[in-house]
């Protein structure tokens, strides 16, 4: 039963927009600390519960403390013990994230439109595609995200966190795919009647086979109107 | 019933410690943004944040110390000293909050 029930939870944990599936360094991060963050919320949850329990086991059971201690105990001492750590760990794995300007990867521009992705490449010759992003594996790209009209947010959950495409400014994600293949990404900010179907593909090629992909892809996006 | 009835206004009170807290959120973002987009060296950003929190902290401390000190009149009984411990305890409970929320701020990284 317990087997058969995490079975079907952790099915829940794998598909194209899955967190919990990451394939690069940013989302992995985010991940665990995904993971870190429910072990510390089981942690508590299960002191909670035991303490709960032998109060309805144990009629009487800590009456012998007084409430001021109870609550100083229960109500502080027990979530700071494990909120605090969480606190930091999340602080410390955030900052990692960071696009520390230093050394520079590859641009790549995401502008956002009701209900549109443009991609523009500024280092291959400014080409353009369209709801499809091409990136080469395994090397770190920096993604300038803006919008022409509403906040709209660039999220491509198998690679990195989110970041808001805001009109009028400019905000860069840091993001590297590991394995080659295709990922799905989606906006992540209520944009208006079409943000539920704003997603867009993202097609992660062999570095060898990355120019000649892009190329193509840029050709069929000219095509259309 | 012992005593006359707190006036409503003293009710306020409670409200004292985590409007401070609201105060330091609202200049302490609007601070950073704005150094941040003026390009501000980091060093200044970040002791100008650091001063406005210690600003933020003095006036909580100042208040707490000062209603833990102060008498509450006899004739409103115990609901006085009732509104007068909680409000002492909201007072903690926003100064520990202030700095857990904000302090982290001007350790990290300023702006990128
Ligand atoms: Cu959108």
């Amino acid at each position: 039963m317990v087997v058969a029930g995490l079975m079907a939870a952790l099915c829940g944990c794998s598909g194209p927009l899955s967190t919990l599936d990451p394939s690069g360094p940013s989302a992995a991060s985010i991940a665990l600390l995904w993971w870190v963050m429910l072990a510390g919320a089981g942690v508590l949850f299960a002191l909670v519960l035991t303490l709960f329990l032998l109060v309805v086991l144990r009629p009487g059971w800590g009456s012998r403390l007084p409430s001021s201690r109870w609550i100083v105990l229960g109500g502080l001492a027990l979530p700071a013990v494990i909120l605090l750590p969480l606190i930091c760990y999340g602080l410390l794995a955030g900052e990692r994230l960071l696009p520390l300007p230093g050394h520079s990867p590859p641009r790549i521009e995401a502008v956002a439109r009701q209900w549109v992705w443009t991609f523009r490449y500024p280092d291959r010759g400014n080409v353009a595609t369209t709801n499809v992003l091409h990136l080469p594996a395994g090397t770190p790209v920096d993604i300038d995200v803006s919008s022409e009209d509403v906040i709209h947010a660039f999220w491509v959950p198998r690679l990195a966190g989110k970041i808001d495409a805001v009109p009028g400014q400019v905000n860069h994600l840091r993001i590297q795919a590991d394995t080659p293949g295709r990922y799905e990404g989606q906006c992540n900010e209520f944009c208006g009647v079409g943000h539920a179907r704003m997603h867009f593909v993202v097609i992660v090629d062999r570095p060898a086979d990355y120019p000649a992909a892009l190329a193509a892809a840029a050709a069929t996006t000219k095509a259309e109107p | 019933m012992n005593g006359r009835a707190v006036p409503p206004r003293r009710l306020w009170l409670l409200a004292a410690g985590f409007l401070v807290w609201c105060s330091a959120l609202v200049v302490l973002y609007a601070l950073h943004a704005i150094g941040c987009a003026f390009g501000w060296q980091a060093g200044a950003l970040r002791w100008s944040l650091a001063i406005v929190l210690f600003v933020h902290l003095i006036v909580i401390a100042w208040m707490w110390r000062h209603l833990a000190t102060a008498r509450p009149e006899p004739k409103l009984g115990q609901a006085a000293v009732f509104l007068q411990t909680v409000v002492v305890w909201t007072l903690i409970a926003a100064l520990v909050a202030t700095v857990i929320t904000f302090a982290p701020s001007l350790v990290l990284k300023t702006c990128i």
